[in-house]
């Protein structure tokens, strides 16, 4: 059953999916887990609805990097490159202090997890995908956690909290992610 | 060379083959008119579920092959082991790359190149179905479907055998309602043809044929007795003309004996005639020759004394007695001439003359003849004149 609930994403595959769109950028040619974990955030937005829906299929979606680290430089360089569905991301560099309702993904450095975990509750969070790559994020406040579990990078989604977030997750993506139902486990 | 075997088997048995081919062929016609209908039918059965697998795969499979998953993929791709017809599934992710198969039974095969249509393609043993994977109208990759068609197949083999099954029972049933039914139309005609063959054979024209069917048969059992009694009319007329023939004939053949031997009679008094005839010809000319012979004897006589006396006048110098004596002479000699040819005419009819061919001057002979014919002509008062142009040989009887 591990085998449902976890991605299996090899570098060999990689290769050919990610890195193929990144050979004709500045960075380097072998796709690392970094960029790896970048492409399934940018998919990941394929497989949630907003409700109710934030901008509309014309305007940029906003994605906020809380930290910065190796992942987030990662995600702004793939992000710029790349449209989901026709629709352009837009990436904005966020501070503690800064408001996060007006972004549909916000990205938290493991660096910003402990801060996160003391704003999760203080602020809304509707409508609002929260990811990180730690591996207890979806058990502390987070939605998605994408942690590296074994050789490969598992989807974990907290459904309690997408729900409270007003977002949808699709069956399709829920069947291939480890799914907790409960509320968070701090 | 069936056709010549078939001609020579009797009514019955054409009958019931024909009712039987008939019957078998209209069976087999409609055992393929229905086999066709059932194939395309299955086929298009089978075409619209691997559509709806395809499209349930895909949709599926929509989540795996957006993250590449290839574990998710393959547990997808195995839950086709429920449709025992799918022998092989691959899935594409979008550049192609082959994420998961499936392959019934075990071992893994290459997959076809991907095609991103939704299409579907019949080969003799396989359907091959490709339907594409989307996600928010974008194309993300592909699944592909190869259906085994041996159900089909089997299917076909099962149809055949009940076919050939119930195509013998039929055609054994036809064969049998046949041949009790065949009697409705052969039994007319072969009564017909054993009454005509007993006539043929016995000659017996009074004959008749009994009829049944108030059908074209009744018509021609109708028209065969009417032609019968035609016939025996005309056969007894007949026999009376030739009676008559024959009497006449021999009357006939009577007077012709009695005509032709009284001409044989006619003709044997004919020759008889011809042979006196002939005797009494044969009769006077031996008389003319005996005759002739016997008249030369006393003349030879007469004339050797006749110029004894002559040469005696002449040496005596009695002219006058010479010249009488030498006209006697004349008249002698010319009497021997007359005996002479009396003897030649009697030779020519007894077929005993020859003639002596002799090479002779022209000259000579025509003095002689002149000679014989002056004093003739002398005697009666008329002029001889004797005229010759250019003399020669020439072969004449002396």
């Amino acid at each position: 059953m591990t085998a449902k609930r976890s991605v299996a994403l090899t570098v060999g595959l990689l290769l050919l999916s990610v890195g193929s769109r990144l050979a004709g950028s500045a960075q380097t040619a072998i796709p690392d887990e970094f960029q790896v974990r970048a492409a399934i955030i940018a998919n990941l937005a394929r497989f949630v609805s907003w409700a109710p829906p934030k901008g509309n299929v014309h305007t940029p979606m906003i994605v906020g990097l809380l930290g910065s680290d190796q992942q987030s430089a990662a995600l702004e360089a793939y992000l710029s490159s790349h449209t989901i569905d026709g629709r352009a991301f837009q990436v904005r560099k966020l501070e503690r202090s800064d408001r996060t309702d007006d972004c549909q993904i916000v990205y938290v450095s493991p660096s910003e997890k402990q801060h996160f975990e003391e704003i999760a509750d203080s602020r809304s969070w509707n409508g609002v995908l929260t990811i990180s790559d730690d591996r207890t994020f979806a058990l502390t406040g987070g939605i998605v956690g994408l942690p590296v579990v074994g050789d490969r990078i598992e989807i974990q989604i907290n459904l309690f909290r997408a729900q409270q977030n007003g977002l949808l997750i699709s069956s399709r993506l829920l069947g291939l992610a480890r799914v907790i139902r409960k509320a968070d486990t701090r | 060379m069936k056709g010549k075997l078939l001609h020579r088997q009797p009514i019955r048995t054409r009958l019931i083959v024909l009712s039987t081919v008939v019957a078998g062929c209209a069976l087999l016609l409609a055992s393929m008119a229905f086999w066709a209908y059932e194939s395309v039918l299955y086929l298009q059965t089978l075409e619209r579920e691997s559509s709806t697998i395809a499209q349930m795969l895909a949709d599926n499979s929509v989540a795996a092959l957006t993250f590449d998953d290839r574990a998710a993929a393959t547990e997808i791709a195995n839950t086709l082991r429920a449709e025992p017809r799918v022998i092989k599934a691959c899935f594409f992710g979008a550049t192609g790359t082959v994420l998961a198969t499936y392959r019934k039974g075990g071992d893994v095969e290459q997959c076809p190149p991907i095609s991103l249509e939704n299409s579907t393609h019949l080969t003799v043993h396989h359907l091959l179905v490709f339907h594409p994977v989307t996600l928010n109208r974008d194309t993300i990759g592909s699944v592909y479907l190869q259906i085994d068609l041996a159900e089909m197949y089997v299917m076909w083999m099962r149809y055949g055998a009940i076919s050939a099954l119930v195509l013998c029972m039929a055609t054994l049933f036809a064969m049998g309602l046949s041949s009790k039914l065949q009697k409705m139309i052969s039994d007319p005609i072969l009564h017909l043809a054993n009454i005509a063959s007993q006539v043929s054979g016995s000659g017996h024209y009074s004959l008749r044929a009994v009829k049944t069917y108030d059908d074209e048969t009744g018509q021609l059992i109708d028209q065969f007795n009417d032609m019968m009694e035609k016939i025996n009319e005309r056969d007894t007329s007949l026999k009376r003309a030739q009676d008559e023939l024959e009497t006449r004939v021999q009357e006939r053949t009577q007077s012709l004996v009695s005509e032709i031997a009284e001409r044989k009679s006619v003709e044997q008094s004919l020759v008889n005639a011809k042979i006196a005839a002939e005797a009494a010809n044969t009769a006077k000319s031996g008389f003319l020759a005996n005759m002739s012979h016997e008249l030369r004897t006393p003349l030879n006589a007469i004339l050797g004394y006749g110029e004894m006396l002559e040469e005696d006048a002449r040496s005596a110098g009695n002219t006058s007695a010479a010249t009488d004596l030498q006209r006697l002479l004349f008249a002698g000699h010319h009497l021997l001439d007359l005996v002479n040819d009396v003897l030649d005419i009697s030779k020519i009819e007894a077929g005993a003359l020859h003639l002596h061919s002799q090479r002779v001057h022209s000259d000579e002979i025509t003095k002689e003849v002149a000679a014989t014919v002056e004093p003739l002509a002398h005697k009666n008062g008329n002029r001889f004149e004797l005229k010759i142009g250019a003399s020669e040989f020439i072969n004449v009887d002396v």
